[in-house]
């Protein structure tokens, strides 16, 4: 698949799995990974580039006696996600349009 | 191979990043690697899923290769400006530094004077006292206090230079990245 565009997808992955709650590096992966893969070394700069474009906010936080990074979504980070469900069915009538042309030609 | 071990090796294969963003990597990766040791996955076989801290460390280079790409393409006329801006202020950086080294030896120098004179002034009262009680007791008092504003002197002209020493090096750092980074970027 092109990277650019499963990188766009894996960004709104990401955001989904977080309007469940709060979460953090290892649970989201968790959570992620029976439904689409994504690796450690992927996650991470989807997360600096979600927080630095104000999807998500982090908050470093005591667990077990040592420091862990959880995620929570902002209102901009839900928009981003409706913004990619209307922009899906525009690319859903294309989709169609390609597909169609495609029978056309057989 | 412990994860102390292994993050210490993909801390230097990482080592084209910078010093703060390699750090948030490092902590990111300290995180999962505690995590799944809590969730019951030997070290071992947490640090092998990982693979090679130099392959691991490939990736990342190059998946932040492409954020930089994204967050910098515009940047290209400030590097430019940065260079110029930086090689106009050398004369001054360089006149300033000199003043507060100057300054530094005069605090050191300072320092030295009054406890060198401390020392002779308090040796020297003791043949006043011989004569003059009074004025020999005042003389001992004065030296001592010279002595004291000695060590005081000296404990801030130690900061004092330590903090020019800083400086140096934060200067030192900022020519060097616009010089080397900015430089191949353009």
């Amino acid at each position: 698949m092109d990277a650019q565009l499963k990188k766009g997808m894996l960004e709104v992955c990401v955001l989904k799995v977080l309007t469940k709650g709060e979460s953090y590096g290892y649970k989201i992966i968790n959570d992620l990974s029976p439904k689409v893969e994504i690796s450690e070394s992927t996650l991470y700069p989807i997360l600096r580039r979600l927080q630095s474009s104000g999807c998500l906010t982090v908050d470093s936080r005591e667990h077990n006696g040592r420091l862990r990074k959880y995620y929570n979504i902002t209102d901009l980070g839900l928009r981003r996600i409706n913004e990619f469900l209307t922009d899906w069915e525009q690319i859903d009538k294309i989709y169609r349009f390609i597909a169609e042309v495609q029978d056309g030609s057989d | 191979m412990d994860q102390i071990e292994y993050l210490k090796q993909l801390k230097r294969h990482l080592s084209p990043l910078e010093r703060d963003e390699r750090n948030k990597i490092i902590e990111y990766y300290s995180e999962l690697i505690s995590d799944k040791l809590e969730s019951g996955i030997t070290e071992q076989e947490v640090l092998k899923q990982f693979g090679e801290p130099k392959e691991l460390a490939a990736k990342i280079l190059s998946e932040s290769h492409d954020h930089e790409k994204h967050t910098e393409h515009s940047d290209g006329k400030l590097s430019v400006g940065r260079i110029i801006g930086f090689s106009i202020l050398i004369p001054f950086v360089i006149i300033a530094l000199a003043v507060l080294y100057v300054l530094a030896v005069s605090f050191a120098l300072a320092a030295v004077g009054c406890q060198l004179g401390g020392v002779f002034y308090f040796l020297g009262s003791f043949f006043v006292l011989a004569k003059d009680l009074a004025v020999g007791l005042f003389n001992l008092g004065a030296s001592l206090f010279a002595m004291a504003l000695g060590v005081f002197i000296a404990f801030g002209a130690w900061k004092f230079i330590r903090l020019c020493i800083k400086i140096t090096i934060s200067i030192c750092k900022a020519y060097k990245q616009t010089y080397v980074k900015e430089a191949v970027r353009i």
